[in-house]
């Protein structure tokens, strides 16, 4: 089945090795080019990404969901996170699976680890990033088949 | 010999700015209580003299004193919370426990009864200041408050609060924003009162003395400094981030990250261990020596989702230091984008990087933006004016709580008025 809608979870965790205000950095940066999208941003849980989420809404003026943890059924065309290297915690692997891709910008190691339709990225070019996210979004003209949903 | 007027400040009472601005207002004539925010001890200059609520009276001698903590906030306070169906609401960061409560605050009033209130900062001051007024039934002091950094510029954002800015605003008499951006966000709220100076929250500076701590021009100077600041409103990671993407035309410059959180001092370890000169600089306790440090800089970044007008953009303008500043803070009321500094996105890090290479790289620019900067600190951040602009106000405070007193046909409190 085809969703008119796409589907971003974006990783707002703000951790050991994650960086959440990155994302949502990015997220702020290429929302405004896709008001379209549905956006999922996963926490962690803590008061301080809770702020950063409110404040992104306030901001970009777009309902957002707030997440803390994967939904059982659905999946999601985009997950995005940012780390200092890739992450391979339940959660975050979680994610990658229920995710037709994954855009993991790295802040400082460059290798990756065994993760199908990954796209690695710069994880300090927040602009950069942005911009590889509405890449990877699938368009409406675009094929839709095989998209997991 | 005519009585002290009696001031009494609601605020932070370990707060650097609330310090600075006490002893900007404080005179001969003059008796100010700090009542203290949150109930625990806080560190203070040695002439603000710690005081019982037992000692507390309408005869008080001039001077600051800071009421003990241990009085401003009482198990039993807690059950006429209850009773007002209060619910604390605060910053995230603070533990609702150490807030002091409006019984306190109450019984510090009538036992000061002072000539005006001035709250500084809106969610633990305002906040405790507008549930007291709530529960006193017209019986609350004049009020001023004055509003601080993210106080509604990030606050009015989040769940709950805009409610409680409206309990404040709608009831405060005079407001004092450090910046437009707050005055106009307070009508909003439900400021009515009358449109007040903008004085910087810290009150002002001795602008020639800590001029003469800037050594040679900025266009000679080698270090690029960075607020390490990385929390609930802080970034400083994306301005590691930035300069991680020019790091190369950086080579000739070091950086120093101003009092790290935990976080920025793991990738500034990461990025000195890749080749990047890059140091740390704790928290420096002698404000003189701190300015210093500050005055070696080229220019500064500063980050953060949410701020009002930071006092080292301030300083740094004193000390020919060349701000490179986020948009979510008030610094386009000082800084002409372009010229005297940049206002950038904390979001873009191509945005930074475009700025910090430039003001590492223009010399023309730092120098000649030093002379401006500091020729609108002499204006706007002067001890000596502020403190007269201060007392202007205090002094329509004054005028128009008589009038109000004698309207109602209550006692004036205080002494003559200034």
């Amino acid at each position: 089945m085809i969703s008119p809608i796409p589907r971003v979870l974006v990783d707002i965790r703000e951790t050991e090795i994650i960086r959440g205000y990155h994302a949502i950095a990015v997220t702020q940066l290429a929302v405004l080019s896709e008001p379209r999208t549905k956006w999922f941003c996963l926490t962690s849980g803590s008061q301080d990404e809770e702020l950063a989420f409110q404040s992104l809404c306030f901001d970009t003026g777009l309902p957002m969901n707030l997440v803390t943890r994967l939904p059982m059924l659905r999946r999601f065309d985009l997950y995005t996170l940012i780390a200092d290297r890739l992450p391979d915690d339940a959660v975050s692997l979680a994610a990658m699976r229920k995710s037709r891709a994954t855009l993991a910008g790295l802040t400082f190691a460059r290798a990756g680890g065994e993760v199908t339709k990954l796209v690695l990225a710069d994880g300090n070019d927040t602009m950069g990033m942005a911009q590889q996210m509405l890449a990877l979004l699938p368009s409406a003209d675009r094929d839709r088949q095989g998209s997991g949903r | 010999m005519t009585a002290p007027q009696r001031i009494l400040v609601v605020g932070m009472h370990n707060s650097p700015h609330l310090h600075r601005w006490v002893d900007m207002i404080a005179g001969p004539d003059v008796a100010v209580i700090v009542f203290p925010g949150l109930s625990f001890p806080g560190i203070r200059p040695a002439s603000h003299r710690v005081i019982r609520l037992s000692n507390v009276n309408e005869g008080l001698e001039a001077g600051i004193y800071v009421l003990s903590h241990e009085d401003s906030r009482r198990p039993e306070d807690l059950i006429a919370d209850e009773g007002w169906s209060f619910r604390p609401l605060t910053h995230s960061f603070v533990d609702a426990a150490h807030l002091s409560t409006s019984s306190a605050l109450q019984r510090c009033i009538d036992r000061f009864r002072p000539s005006f209130l001035h709250s500084m900062e809106t969610q633990i001051a305002g906040y405790l200041c507008a549930e007291t007024a709530r529960r006193s039934e017209g019986n609350f002091p004049f009020w001023i408050h004055s509003t601080w950094g993210s106080d509604l510029f990030l606050f009015q954002k989040l769940a709950g609060h805009p409610k409680r800015l409206r309990n404040v605003f709608e009831n405060v008499k005079f407001h004092l924003a450090d910046c437009h951006r707050d005055r106009m966000l307070a009508r909003r709220f439900g400021y009515r009162g009358p449109e007040m100076p903008i004085i910087p929250a810290s009150g002002g500076m001795n602008i020639g003395e800590v001029a003469q701590l800037a050594g040679e021009p900025p266009s000679r100077r080698k270090l690029i400094m960075l607020k390490g600041y990385h929390n609930w409103a802080g970034r400083a990671l994306l301005g590691l981030s930035a300069i991680e993407l020019v790091r190369d035309r950086l080579r000739d410059f070091t950086i120093g990250v101003l009092t790290p959180s935990a976080r920025v001092r793991q990738w500034a370890d990461e990025m000195r261990g890749s080749g990047l000169a890059i140091e740390l600089f704790t928290y420096h306790k002698d404000h003189s020596e701190a300015l210093r440090r500050l005055a070696q800089a080229r220019l500064v970044i500063g980050l953060s989702i949410s701020d009002g007008l930071p006092t080292t953009v301030l300083e740094a303008m004193a000390l020919g230091v060349f701000p490179v500043q986020s948009d979510t803070g008030c610094c386009s009321d000082w800084i002409q984008d372009g010229r005297t500094g940049f206002i950038v996105s904390p979001s873009n890090t191509r945005e930074i990087a475009s700025a910090i290479v430039r003001a590492a790289t223009d010399d023309n620019l730092v120098d000649s933006a030093a002379t401006a900067n500091l020729d609108a600190v002499r204006q706007r951040w002067d001890i000596e004016k502020n403190a007269r602009l201060a007392w202007e106000v205090y002094d329509r405070a004054l005028a128009s709580s008589a009038a109000g007193n004698a309207r109602s046909g209550r006692a004036t409190a205080g002494g003559q008025i200034r």
